[in-house]
Order: structure tokens, then C-alpha cells, then sequence
């Protein structure tokens, strides 16, 4: 009996681990806002965070959002098809599925306060301010502290320090 | 008031932020089952660095890591920088430490088996044959040396590894092992405009562990299995800080052979009708194995201890003299004027009883100046003893080899700068017990490459230099007793060019080109890649691949200069081995078309398909053969007597060259590679080839059956021959007349001679020496997190194996290996193998050793 029990133990806890990686993407996201300063953005009521196209991050942004608060601002969740649809993001992630699209939105953002957010090879190299990588099979990030700073933003270094820091 | 209201208000929060601060668990406490058991709200109370550590307790099993472990590797050897594989543009494979420690292989060669396209047949316990695709054997009906895979490139960390003296890699005189190792990447094709000469049928590049803080202190493999295996590695390394990390690590491995005997081949003079050759203890004997003091005893057939023999004339030295296999003891010296040296069989066979023995100590050290600069410099020592197919042409097909080699590697990378120097020198006995087989050798290649990255281009302009040198004059007692007589020198040149162009997002062009200029043959060749990827979505991606590459000059083949006194085999008396500086190098064209794709995020599907025309094969053949009248004085005397005598004509010396051949062969190929994680606990690979090699302007003889040809063809030469009669005669007439004595008659009167015979060329010849199909597949199944279970197997079909002394069918085989791994611990890990379980035993590499089941249990840690 206690096998079975052991055994439906390992059941449960394998099915809940689909989804972690975007839940540990989500957190990622969540604690990236408390390491960069947005200039000055009083006007602004709430934290932006765009995502193109689907991914399964939205739903993991979305329980955050409804929990958790970013520079004491709610935290909007704006799942678009065009990076045209979410014009004033603070954060706007680019999944892999669409990471043919960087070149668009490093455009669409050039000179605007926001942290562009890839999960695709050498990101860092083409525009992108944290770029999600595996490294051995664990989750990790690249970071650009240049393509951060040409945003008007301003990162902490330890959030440099506990990335990958391309140059 | 109010005051009171803030007061309660603050310690409200306060309280409330305590209570908070109590919920949330330290992350050094949590178990795996705590932190799983946490949803993103609660999860979002740590920090950025705690979520990392929470990340780590979870551990790397979930699905999605799966895929990027398994499905998402990335490569470094296919464009020489790094990139998905998935986008890879050329057919790569990559193997991990982790998959290699998983399947239970016991050396690199049998990891190679999960990798399509790879041919990998065992000759003797812990002795390979690795091919990538085929085209093996190629001239076929030669010496083993032959089937030597001489089209891969092997190399460790880009620093080549190959036995330049015949072509080939020697295998066992890796100075690394699993521990060091971070990954093998396997690129099939033509690669020499990346990586230089040889890399002709593809590149196999061996990546040894990046060190960093995650690199344990202290790790290894301790493995012991049937036939008194044992196999171990272990590695120290650490990163002092973020600018200095050392490693150093060491491997032994020993195994046995099923048994001691050794095999007699070429044991027939008609094998159809059971005309055997040899003779043991008075009995007749042909082809078979035998024990060292069997072999001692072992007589070729002939009148003085056979009176039926049919051969009458097969000793070359003394007819009357009985004619050894093999002495007793060695002997050296002088015999009819010529020197002699030839060791007995226990100088051959020391050991016939061990397949192997090898032990190395490598050291590394890694500097990271600043963020844009790394250099890396490595070292080592091996030393390896082998017993396994022969390079040169004995009456048994093995021998012995002994390597003993040190290296010295500096790879240096500034910015987009790359630079990598190095040396690799020792010894190497290529037949142990045989003089002129022992070599010094010395190999340095430097390498400098730049890689400019523009927008949608990168540039890698380059330069390399290659000198290599293979000397055997310190161990041969005089000159004329080595096949090289001397230091022999190859110098290689070499300018490149790689332009990878990214016009759009999807379509990726490459051109890379390389012209070396080698010293031997005189002459400048140049290969190429060029190829068109298109990415079509982030889940498929088509390529076309054009690609040439060419062998390098092998010293045996360019300054053989060697003169064979032929002690254990009949006529000819002697054979003289000439190299042939300006050959033309093997090339081979291949036209290929790639596929991958992924049908679901948990499937990968890679597919190639390839056409290959390889021109420009050589082998040293004889080029001319005289013949002798072996009875001059018998002949003359009994014409003085008015009797009628035969005149034994033999063919006395045999003149081989190397030379090319119009030989060409096409091949035409496909292999799948499906790699599948089905979940967590169950994931599936399995790789499937076929093929098929057909040659034009194929001969088909061996090197007895062109000697055979020169005879035929000397013997119609009248001229020479009415010559012969006329010298008989006219000593006849001297003699009768007494103006000569019978005693002043040589031993031998040249005959004839030719260096031409009719050539029935044949097209479309099928070539049976690569399997039609060959593939494997694995599952590893993780029913609970401590226990994998990995059966496996590798497959291949029927193949005919034409060697100079036979034609050898190597049955099509299956063997299934299972391997049940249990985690202890995060650091030690318990591993059962058992190998080719249905013990299907047949012959994997023509007259080389049967391989039957075996069992291996080991441990790795890491600490």
C-alpha cells in the first residue's frame, strides 16, 4: 500500500511540474522590475507588461498580476499580436515562437522606457535587455547592461551580476 | 487620536509584514516536495536570487528541461561558433557527458553508436573501427591498413588527432577520457574548409569540460566488467576565482581478450578443394587460431617436411630449410646476402591474451582576464598498448601497437579573435615485434582565425600551418630496414574563408573555402562548403549542402622506401615499397539535403539525405615483377647430358608504388535521427541509415593476383625470354668446351619482366563493405527519480569485407545492451551494463575477434 502511495505521490508532484518553466519565467519577469528604474512615469497608474503572441507565461503574469503589485502599480497583462497593441509596456517579452520579430520591436521601442525580454539565441545581440537561456538543462539569463541603459533605463547591478552579462 | 490609529495602523503592517516574513520559508530548508508544492503567489515573496536557488532544488526533471538537455543542445563544430542545434546548417549530432555516463559505453568508439551515420564495429575487446558513413575498405582487396578509416577527422578541443604516418585515427591514444569530456559533436560531409585535410567523410570533435563553480571538485568513472575489464577516470578541477581555474585528470583502463590465441590466415593454397598450407606437428593445417607456442611449431608446406607437397619450390632462402611461420626466436642478421631481421612471436604477441591497456594524466587551465578574452591551456601524456588489426602484412591479421605521446594545447580567444597553437610528440610502434614499425613523431599546428560580425554577415578570414614528421631512424639497426628510412616531413599551408549571410530571419547562405598548399604532393587544393538553410518557422528548417573536402598526403604512401626480404611467405624473394611524392589526394564531392523538424515541442526529427562521388583512392601495388630461372645449372647440365629438364621460373622481386588508381566510387545515402521525450520519465532516440556504394573503374585484384597478372604478361615477352634460352645455351656451349665451369653459373637467371597487363575495368560494381542499413535506438525510462533503466541497441546489415587474403561476409548483427542505473545519491550513481545480451557473437570486423556478452557494473561520483 505505502508503494502506491509513493508512487501516486511522484504522479502528482511530476504533473505539477508542467508549466514551471513559465511560472519560473513569470518570477524571473516579476523580480527583473525591482533591480531596473523606469524614469519618471507618475502620469502612469499601472505596470505594462506586453507579451506577443500566445505563451503559456500569460496565465502565469496573469495569477501574478492578480496578487502582486510592481513600484506599488497594478500590473496589466496585455497579450497582443502586433508590439503596436501595447505601446506604453514597461516590460514587453518576446517568446521564442516569435523571436523572429525582434528587429520589429527593438524599432518599435527604440528611445521608450521599456525592457525588452527575449527567449532566443544571441537576443542579446540583436536588441534584446534579458534574454532567458538554458545552460545544463537549468533556466538562466543573459543581460545587456547597453541595450538596457538605450532605453532610459537604469539597472542594478546585481541584477547584472546574478545573469550572464553579454558585452 | 490619531496618533493611536497610526500607531495601531503601523503595527498592524508591522505584524502583518512579520507574519509574512514567518510564512516565508528559508530556501536552504525547502525540500523539492515543499517548493512543488508552492503556487507563483506565495513563490513571488522571494527574490530574484532565491528563485534561483528554489530553481535548483526543484532540480532539472522537469519536461520542459528535458527538451532543452535533450532536444535543444547547442554546437560549436558545425560553423565553429556557437548555435542551436536545430539550426545547425550542416548534418550534426551532438552526444552529452551525461548521455555518453547514461548508455554504459565503455569507451568513446561504442558512444559513437548513437550517433546516425556512424559505423562502429568492435575488432577486439575495447578496439573499434569507427567510420561515419562508409566508403570504407576502399581499395578494397589490400592489406587491413586499408579498411583504416582514413576520412574522419577526429579531434579534441580542434586539435587534430590523427595518425598521419598511414591516415587514421588511433583510437586508444586519445589522452582523454568520459570525465573530461563535455560532449562529442559528430558533423557528417565534407568539412575540410572548416577544419583542414581528412576531414573528408566528417569531423568528430571532442569538447572537454568548460571549468566553472559548478564543476565539481572531484569526479569519476569506475567501471569492471567480463574479460577482466577495468576502466576508471578520475578528474580534480576547480575555478579559483573568476579569472583562474586548473584541472588535472587521469584514466586507466585494461581489458582481456576472450581468448589468447591468435589467428593464422592466407592458410590455403586452394581453399575449395582443402589444400591446406601449413603443417603443425606433422599435420596438415590451414587457416585458423592457434596459441604462441602452436604458431612456433607452425611450418609452411613444402617438399623437405611433406613429400606429397605440390610446392615444390616455396621457400625463397633454402628450399631443403624448413619454413617457419614464425621462429622460436628472433632472428637478425644476413641470409643469401640480404639483411634479415625477424622477431619471434613472443616479441610479436607479448601479451595475446590482452586486447588493451592504456593510462594518461591530462592538466588544464583555464584564464579569464576580462569578459572578452579566455585562454585555455591544456596538456598530456598516454600511453597505450593495443592488440588489434595489423598494419602491415603478417601471416596473422594482428598486432600489436604501442603509442606513447605527450601534447601540449593553447587556445586562445580575445575579443572576435581566435588563435590555437599546438604540439604532439612520442613514440609510436605500429607492429610491435617488427623492425621498422617504431616511429618518432612530431605534430604542430597553429591555427589563427578572426570572426567579424557585421548586421546580417560574419566574416572568418583565417590561416593555419601544419608540420608534421614521422622519423623511424632511431630504431632501426641500419638504414634500409625502416619503411621511411629517415625523418619524413608533411607541411600544409592554408588560407580560409567562412561567410555566413543571414539576408532575412529564415534564409541563412554560407561559403567557406580553404586552399592548402602542401609540400608533398607540390601541388595547392582547395575544398569548399557552401550552403542555403531555410528556416521556414521555428519548427522547421530545410538545407542544401555542396560540399568538397580532400584527404592529406599520409607518409606511406609519399616516402615509402622499404624493402620486404620476405621470411615467412613464398615467392616473391622480395618486395620493394616505394612511396610516391606527387599522388593526387582523395577527394570526395557530396551533395546533401537536410531536414528538421519538430512535429510537437517534444519531438525532434532530423533527416539527410546524400550523394557522394570520392575520386583519386591509391594504394601501393605492384607496378612491376620480374621473373628468374631458379635452376640455371640444373637446366645446363642436363642439356649436356641430352635430358630433358623443366625450368623453374619464379617470380623473384616485386617493385610496389604507390600509385592512384582510376577507381571512383559513388555513394548514395539517407539517415533519421527521431529523438522523443514522451515525459519525464520516458524518452526515446532512435537513428536508422542506409546506403548504397557503387564503384566504377573497379579491378578487383588483390596484390598476389596483380603479381600473378605481371607474370602472365612478362612470360609473353619473347625477347627477353629467347634471351634467357640463348645465355642457357651459350653457358651450355661454354661449359662443353671447357671454357667455363658448371660452378660459375649463377644461382638465378632473370627471365622476363613486365609493368603492364590487360586492366578489365568494371562500372557499376556494387561495394558490399558498408552495410546497406545500420542504426540503433534507446529508451530511458526513469520510473522513480533514483532508477533509469536504458535498454539500446545498434544494428547493422551483411557486408562483404574483400581483403588480399579473402573474402570475408560479416553477418548482419543486433545487439542489445540494457543499462539500469540507480542515483544513490546526487553524487554517486551505481551502473549495471549488460552488453550484446542475445549474444549474437559473430565477427564484427573481418578475422578480428568474435564478440560475445558482457557485463559491466561501476559507479560515478561527483563531489
Amino acid at each position: 500500500m505505502r508503494k502506491k502511495w509513493i508512487v501516486l505521490i511522484m504522479i502528482a508532484s511530476s504533473l505539477s511540474m508542467h508549466g514551471q518553466n513559465a511560472m519560473f519565467k513569470a518570477l524571473f519577469m516579476f523580480n527583473f522590475a525591482k533591480y531596473i528604474e523606469w524614469p519618471d512615469q507618475t502620469d502612469q497608474k499601472e505596470f505594462i507588461i506586453g507579451v506577443l503572441g500566445n505563451d503559456e507565461i500569460v496565465s502565469e503574469l496573469n495569477k501574478l498580476a492578480s496578487a502582486r503589485k510592481i513600484n506599488n502599480k497594478t500590473i496589466v497583462i496585455k497579450n497582443v499580436k502586433d508590439v503596436k497593441d501595447a505601446t506604453d509596456s514597461n516590460i514587453f517579452f518576446i517568446p521564442t515562437s516569435k523571436s523572429s520579430n525582434i528587429n520589429n520591436v527593438k524599432t518599435y521601442f527604440a528611445n521608450k522606457p521599456t525592457l525588452i525580454i527575449c527567449e532566443d539565441q544571441d537576443a542579446c545581440f540583436n536588441g534584446a535587455g534579458i534574454n532567458y537561456t538554458m545552460q545544463g538543462g537549468k533556466m538562466k539569463y543573459e543581460i545587456s547592461r547597453q541595450n538596457i541603459s538605450c532605453h532610459n533605463l537604469n539597472v542594478d547591478q546585481k541584477l547584472i551580476a546574478l545573469g550572464i552579462e553579454i558585452k | 487620536m490619531l496618533q493611536k490609529y497610526i500607531s495601531l495602523a503601523l503595527m498592524l503592517i508591522f505584524s502583518l509584514a512579520v507574519y509574512a516574513q514567518e510564512t516565508k520559508k528559508d530556501v536552504n530548508t525547502l525540500s523539492r516536495e515543499e517548493v512543488l508544492e508552492m503556487n507563483i503567489e506565495e513563490l513571488s515573496a522571494y527574490d530574484l536570487e532565491e528563485i534561483m536557488k528554489l530553481m535548483d532544488i526543484v532540480g532539472a526533471s522537469t519536461v520542459e528541461e528535458l527538451y532543452e538537455l535533450l532536444l535543444n543542445k547547442d554546437v560549436t563544430s558545425a560553423s565553429k561558433s556557437e548555435e542551436s542545434l536545430f539550426d545547425s546548417p550542416l548534418s550534426t549530432t551532438v552526444l552529452s557527458h551525461d548521455q555518453i555516463i547514461a548508455s554504459g559505453a565503455t569507451c568513446f568508439e561504442e558512444a559513437l553508436r548513437m550517433v546516425p551515420g556512424v559505423i562502429v564495429r568492435e575488432k577486439s575487446n575495447g578496439n573499434f573501427d569507427v567510420h561515419v558513413r562508409g566508403n570504407d575498405n576502399l581499395p578494397s582487396k589490400n592489406m587491413l591498413l586499408y579498411s583504416e578509416n582514413s576520412q574522419t577527422l577526429v579531434m579534441i578541443n580542434g586539435r587534430t588527432v590523427f595518425n598521419y604516418s598511414h591516415g587514421g585515427t588511433l583510437w586508444e591514444s586519445l589522452p582523454v577520457s568520459f570525465e573530461d569530456v563535455d560532449r562529442i559533436e559528430v558533423v557528417r560531409g565534407p568539412s575540410s574548409a572548416l577544419y583542414g585535410p581528412n576531414a573528408v567523410s566528417g569531423v568528430i570533435n571532442i569538447i572537454t569540460v568548460d571549468i566553472n563553480k559548478e564543476t565539481p571538485l572531484v569526479s569519476g568513472n569506475l567501471k569492471a566488467g567480463s574479460m577482466n575489464s577495468y576502466i576508471g577516470d578520475i578528474a580534480f578541477r576547480k575555478q579559483i576565482n573568476d579569472v583562474l581555474a586548473f584541472g588535472i585528470t587521469t584514466n586507466y583502463e585494461t581489458r582481456d581478450r576472450e581468448t589468447d590465441k591468435i589467428l593464422v590466415y592466407n592458410g590455403y593454397y586452394d581453399e575449395a578443394n582443402d589444400v591446406k598450407k601449413y603443417i603443425l606437428d606433422g599435420k596438415r593445417v590451414g587457416t585458423g587460431l592457434y596459441s604462441t607456442e602452436e604458431i612456433k611449431r607452425l611450418q609452411l608446406a613444402n617438399p623437405q617436411n611433406d613429400p606429397n607437397s605440390v610446392e615444390p619450390y616455396l621457400n625463397p632462402r633454402n628450399n631443403m630449410e624448413p619454413f617457419m611461420i614464425f621462429p622460436e626466436v628472433g632472428q637478425t642478421g644476413q641470409l643469401n646476402g640480404y639483411d634479415i631481421t625477424i622477431y619471434g612471436i613472443d616479441d610479436i604477441f607479448p601479451h595475446p591474451e590482452r586486447s588493451k591497456e592504456r593510462y594518461a594524466v591530462n592538466g588544464y587551465v583555464e584564464l579569464t582576464p576580462n569578459s572578452t578574452t579566455n585562454i585555455n591551456i591544456s596538456g598530456g601524456y598516454q600511453h597505450s598498448d593495443v592488440l588489434t588489426s595489423t598494419m602491415g602484412d603478417m601471416p596473422t591479421p594482428y598486432s600489436g601497437k604501442v603509442a606513447e605521446t605527450g601534447y601540449i594545447d593553447l587556445r586562445a580567444n580575445i575579443k572576435d579573435f581566435n588563435f590555437q597553437a599546438n604540439y604532439n610528440g612520442g613514440d609510436i610502434d605500429f607492429m610491435t615485434g617488427n623492425e621498422g614499425f617504431e616511429l618518432d613523431l612530431r605534430q604542430f599546428n597553429a591555427t589563427a582565425e578572426y570572426n567579424l560580425k557585421l548586421d546580417k554577415i560574419a566574416i572568418r578570414p583565417g590561416l593555419n600551418y601544419q608540420n608534421i614528421s614521422y622519423d623511424d631512424s632511431p630504431y632501426i639497426s641500419t638504414l634500409g630496414r625502416g619503411y621511411l628510412n629517415g625523418k619524413k616531413v608533411i607541411d600544409i599551408m592554408a588560407g580560409s574563408l567562412r561567410l555566413d549571410y543571414k539576408p532575412t530571419d529564415k534564409l541563412r547562405l554560407i561559403a567557406a573555402l580553404r586552399t592548402e598548399k602542401y609540400n608533398h604532393p607540390d601541388k595547392f587544393y582547395t575544398s569548399w562548403q557552401f550552403v542555403g538553410s531555410y528556416k521556414i518557422n521555428e519548427n522547421n528548417i530545410f538545407r542544401l549542402v555542396y560540399s568538397r573536402a580532400n584527404q592529406s598526403s599520409f607518409l606511406v604512401n609519399a616516402h615509402s622506401n622499404y624493402t620486404w626480404n620476405l621470411i615467412n611467405r613464398p615467392y616473391p624473394r622480395v618486395m620493394q615499397f616505394s612511396g610516391n611524392k606527387e599522388y593526387d589526394l582523395m577527394t570526395t564531392d557530396m551533395f546533401e539535403l537536410g531536414y528538421r523538424v519538430r512535429p510537437a515541442k517534444n519531438i525532434l526529427i532530423d533527416f539527410e539525405a546524400y550523394y557522394n562521388v570520392s575520386n583519386d583512392f591509391g594504394a601501393l601495388m605492384p607496378d612491376y615483377a620480374d621473373l628468374y630461372i631458379k635452376n640455371p645449372a640444373q637446366i645446363v647440365q642436363q642439356l649436356l647430358t641430352a635430358q630433358t629438364v623443366t625450368p623453374v621460373v619464379l617470380p623473384d622481386s616485386v617493385h610496389m608504388q604507390y600509385n592512384n588508381l582510376k577507381l571512383k566510387s559513388k555513394q548514395l545515402g539517407a539517415s533519421v535521427n527521431v529523438d522523443w521525450v514522451i515525459n519525464e520519465k520516458l524518452m526515446a532516440n532512435a537513428h536508422f541509415s542506409v546506403q548504397q556504394t557503387k564503384l566504377d573503374n573497379y579491378l578487383g585484384l588483390s596484390r598476389d593476383n596483380t603479381i600473378e597478372m605481371l607474370i602472365g604478361d612478362a612470360q609473353t615477352h619473347t625477347d627477353e625470354t629467347n634471351a634467357a634460352d640463348t645465355q642457357i645455351g651459350t653457358w651450355a656451349y661454354l661449359i662443353a668446351n671447357g671454357l667455363m665451369s658448371i660452378d660459375d653459373i649463377p644461382a638465378q637467371l632473370y627471365y622476363a619482366g613486365s609493368n603492364n597487363f590487360e586492366k578489365n575495368y568494371k562500372n557499376d560494381y556494387e561495394h558490399k563493405s558498408t552495410p546497406s542499413y545500420y542504426g540503433g535506438f534507446s529508451l530511458t525510462y526513469r520510473p522513480i527519480e533514483k532508477l533509469e533503466i536504458m535498454p539500446s541497441s545498434y544494428f547493422y546489415g551483411e557486408q562483404t569485407f574483400e581483403n588480399q587474403y579473402g573474402t570475408v561476409k560479416i553477418d548482419s548483427k543486433f545487439i542489445f545492451n540494457t543499462t539500469v542505473a540507480y542515483k544513490a545519491t546526487d553524487k554517486l550513481t551505481f551502473r549495471v551494463t549488460g552488453k550484446n545480451l542475445f549474444n549474437q557473437d559473430s565477427q564484427e570486423y573481418a578475422f578480428m575477434d568474435k564478440v560475445p556478452t558482457m557485463v559491466f557494473a561501476g559507479v560515478n561520483f561527483k563531489f
